[in-house]
């Protein structure tokens, strides 16, 4: 059995006191996209530098086709494909020496070279700029010399954060396309982002964090089965929303109780249709006055943010 | 037209693959920056105008002169272009987004650091070459020899040379980006300074230069050979403290400095060995031990300040043969096996200054050079076993290793000051030195010649630095025990798994 691609394993790393990334732990497979999804500051990038062999956790590792990135960085560096946050151009650099200059320091020769190059050049469609200067280019192009830098050396895994933010919707499509097209190609893609719906499409997978801990990590097809078991569900009572909101708060799978208005409540609710029927039947025979009862169906994106307020955990 | 294009790769394509990316890189950069069209026309400006101002007065000028003039202009435009050139081009190399993105390619640290050097030595050639025909034609105005010529050429390249390797070496601060400025200020001061300082030398001496070689071609041999180590010896160090600010803090950026403090000793008793008549070696070695250890005190002291235990990167590169483990194990990060170091290092410096007279000149050392070497190597070991035990007392952390030097730094300072503040209010005045200011390195050594017998101040070192490395002994056991352990497990894991068990699981 080969190792994962990627195995996050017991990461832990604060900065000054702040918790960045807290005991995480999750593992990426070849062939998908995952996302990596998370408000701000929920310690996306520090992991991904952490992955990227840039930053150093206080505990835990990771390790990439079994090698730790701690232990043989060198290696790591091999297999992976890291797009920071930023593009950061060269001064004084065209778009063509700018890969050139990247290829060469990648370790690539003669032939091997320059089919390398010219093939990032045509699979980002930077054809039409190489003799721009790299400062010059507009965000989206310059996302596109970032990536295609990034598959210079043929990684297996590519760490791509937030390459999507501040693209114009075309700009996102044709991003979407090229990692599909790379994740045919076998290659394993995890892709960080606060916005969820920018990669509910495209996302084979999921992995979810706040304040540095993993929520949920599983395909998305897991992750809409674990929204099927979260309900939020609304309830009307004829009176006394006090007593039948102190009724619900002994009930084990109930969480979040609140109080809407006078006769409306709504809460959280963990456990299948049959669990739910139960819980209305003992609502009734507690005598609560039970008016309606309904679920609110949720997205992807609701499970983002139910979960990230702290509903799963 | 692709699979005509792929077939035949041009000449120049090819060389430019052989050297270094970011040589290659920076002078694409370099054809493309307003900077260059700017110094270009400046230099060619300062060409014109010397061989105006020559031709002018060529008819007042001595033989040769002419020829001083062309290089002056040559020097100036060396001395200021390269290294300034050189420290902005580190100061950019190092900007977080980029330098990261150049460390998760193929490049080390250290080969990005010489693409820099390289492109120094580049922009001299290139430099020297705008200049060609203006010392030519003042070569053709007789009165200058290939010596004088050679010499000049020489002396300007290897300013030039240190000077940019200085301010790559500072350019490299503004890793840390709180020090950017700092970086840049201090850059151009040194760069600046030491140009200031340097030139008037070279010019001046150029002339004195030739006529030594002349008179005494052995002297001058030696002179040059002097000033070629130091050229080199420089180069390198800044070499490493550039790479060491280009390394992670996980990264092994100990060795390297451990091995260049030795090589430094080295050279200055090889130094005093070629170039010091047999008479005088039993004051000039150890003088050269005392020089030796003196230049190496910062390394010390951050030897002994390193975190004690190792990286889990530098865990993996102790080497796994028992020998050579116990051999490198000085050599290895951490400040246990820094302190060891420090100690093998006094150890080969007391043996160089003490020994070697005896052997090669037939005379013990001079006493009283032999005490100033004692009382230095003392310093070195007192102060680097007592940073051990401050450094050992604090966090993990690279921060707290630079907490612990200057807190090291404030204890001399404090070791110096309060003994005369003491004096001046109980004493009512600074009288003479007493075993009192034997924590003040400065003072004591300057008085070392009057201080008298009954207050020997080897002998109160000697007992503080053997207290302070046996405060600090239990580091330097868990030191070498650490890289023991560390050896053991990489034989540990080289060694294939016994199968069956392995198949079990
Ligand atoms: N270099 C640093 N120094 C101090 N604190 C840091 C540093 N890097 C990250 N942090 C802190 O760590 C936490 C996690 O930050 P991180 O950048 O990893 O979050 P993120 O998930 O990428 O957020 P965003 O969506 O805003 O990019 C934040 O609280 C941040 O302030
Ligand atoms: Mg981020």
């Amino acid at each position: 059995m080969s190792a994962p691609l990627l195995e996050v394993d017991g990461l832990s790393k604060s900065f000054d006191g702040v918790r960045a990334v807290d005991g995480l732990s999750f593992a990426l497979e070849r062939g998908r996209i995952t996302a990596f999804i998370g408000p701000n500051g929920a310690g996306k990038t520090t992991t991904m530098r952490i992955a990227a062999t840039l930053e150093i956790p206080d505990r835990g590792d990771v390790r990439i086709e079994g090698i730790s990135v701690l232990e043989e960085p060198q290696q790591a560096r091999l297999r992976l494909g890291f797009m920071a946050d930023q593009f950061v151009p060269y001064a004084d650099l065209d778009v063509e020496q700018y890969l050139q200059f990247f290829a060469h320091a990648y370790g690539l020769r003669g032939l091997a070279r320059r089919r390398t190059v010219a093939s990032v050049i045509e699979f980002c469609g930077l054809g039409d700029m190489l003799r721009r200067p790299t400062t010059g280019l507009s965000k989206g192009m310059g996302q596109r010399l970032h990536l295609a830098k990034t598959l210079l050396h043929d990684p297996p895994l590519l760490l791509l954060d937030e390459p999507a933010a501040g693209l114009d919707p075309r700009a996102r499509i044709e991003l979407r396309e090229l990692l599909r097209e790379l994740a045919a190609a076998g290659k394993g893609v995890l892709i960080s982002s606060h916005i969820l719906a920018e990669l509910s499409e495209i996302a084979d997978a999921l992995v979810l964090i706040e304040a540095g801990r993993l929520v949920l990590a599983g395909t998305t097809a897991e992750a809409q089965r674990a929204v099927r078991e979260h309900h939020l569900i609304r309830m009307r009572v004829l009176e006394d929303n006090r007593r039948a909101e102190r009724w619900l708060l002994t009930q084990p799978q109930v969480r979040e109780v609140k109080v809407l208005d006078e006769v409306h409540l709504q809460f959280d609710f963990t456990g299948d249709e049959r669990a739910m029927a139960e819980l209305l039947r003992r609502a009734v025979e507690a005598g609560l006055g039970v008016v309606s009862f309904a679920t609110e169906e949720a997205d992807l994106e609701e499970v983002f943010m139910r979960t990230t307020r702290g509903v799963l955990q | 037209m692709s699979e005509q294009g792929a077939q035949s790769i041009p000449l120049a394509e090819r060389l430019a693959e052989r050297l270094n990316p970011v040589l290659v890189r920076e002078l694409h950069q370099g054809v493309r920056s307003r900077a260059f069209i700017v110094a270009l026309g400046l230099v060619l400006l300062a060409n014109a105008l010397a061989a105006v101002l020559i031709a002018a007065n060529l008819s007042e000028m001595r033989p040769g002169e002419p020829f001083l003039h062309a290089l002056t202009t040559l020097i100036s435009a060396l001395v200021l272009v390269v290294p300034v050139r050189a420290l902005f081009a580190m100061v950019r190399e190092v900007e977080p987004g980029l330098s990261e993105q150049l460390l998760l390619t193929r490049l080390r640290p250290r080969r990005i650091v010489h693409g820099q050097l390289l492109a120094a030595a580049f922009h001299i050639f290139a430099l020297t070459g705008l200049f060609a025909p203006l010392l030519a034609l003042t070569y053709l105005l007789r009165g200058v020899d290939v010596v004088a010529i050679v010499l000049g050429l020489g002396l300007a390249a290897g300013l030039a040379l240190a000077l940019a390797g200085g301010a790559l070496a500072l350019g490299s601060l503004a890793r840390v980006r709180a020090l950017a400025p700092l970086a840049r200020a201090l850059g151009l001061f040194g760069v600046f300074s030491g140009a200031g300082v340097a030139t008037p030398l070279i010019l001046e001496g150029l002339g004195d230069l030739v006529q030594w070689y002349a008179s005494d071609p052995e002297e001058f041999r030696n002179a040059l050979l002097g000033m070629l180590g130091a050229l080199v010896l420089g180069l390198w160090l800044c070499e490493l403290v550039a790479t060491a600010m280009l390394s992670h803090p996980f990264e092994n950026r100990s060795t390297g400095f451990r091995v260049h403090a030795w090589a430094v000793a080295a050279a200055a008793f090889g130094f005093v060995l070629a170039a010091v008549p047999q008479r005088f070696l039993d004051e000039a070695l150890p003088a050269a031990g005392a020089v030796a250890c003196a230049l190496a005190a910062p390394v010390w002291l951050i030897a002994a300040t390193e975190e004690e235990s190792f990286s889990p990167r530098v865990r993996r590169h102790v080497p796994p043969s028992r020998l050579l483990a116990a051999l490198a194990a000085v050599f290895l990060p951490g400040g246990g096996r820094g302190l060891l170091w420090v100690l093998c290092s006094a150890a080969l410096l007391l043996a160089g200054g003490l020994g070697l007279p005896p052997l090669l000149a037939g005379t013990p050392a001079d006493p009283a050079v032999a005490v100033v070497l004692a009382m230095v190597l003392l310093y070195g070991v007192l102060y680097a076993a007592v940073g051990r035990v401050v450094r050992g007392r604090m966090r993990p952390g690279l921060r707290a290793s630079w907490l612990a030097r200057a807190l090291l730094l404030g204890i001399a300072l404090l070791g110096s000051l309060l003994p005369l503040l003491l004096d001046a209010i109980v004493g009512g005045g600074i009288e003479r030195w007493h075993p009192g200011h034997i924590l003040d390195p400065v003072w004591t050594l300057v008085e070392l010649r009057r201080i008298r017998r009954a207050h020997d101040p080897v002998l109160i070192l000697g007992v503080l630095a053997a207290l302070a490395v046996l405060a600090a002994a239990p580091s330097m056991r868990r030191g070498l025990a650490e890289s023991w352990h560390a050896a053991a497990a990489r034989r540990g894991r080289a060694r294939p798994a016994p199968a069956a068990p392995a198949a079990a699981r």
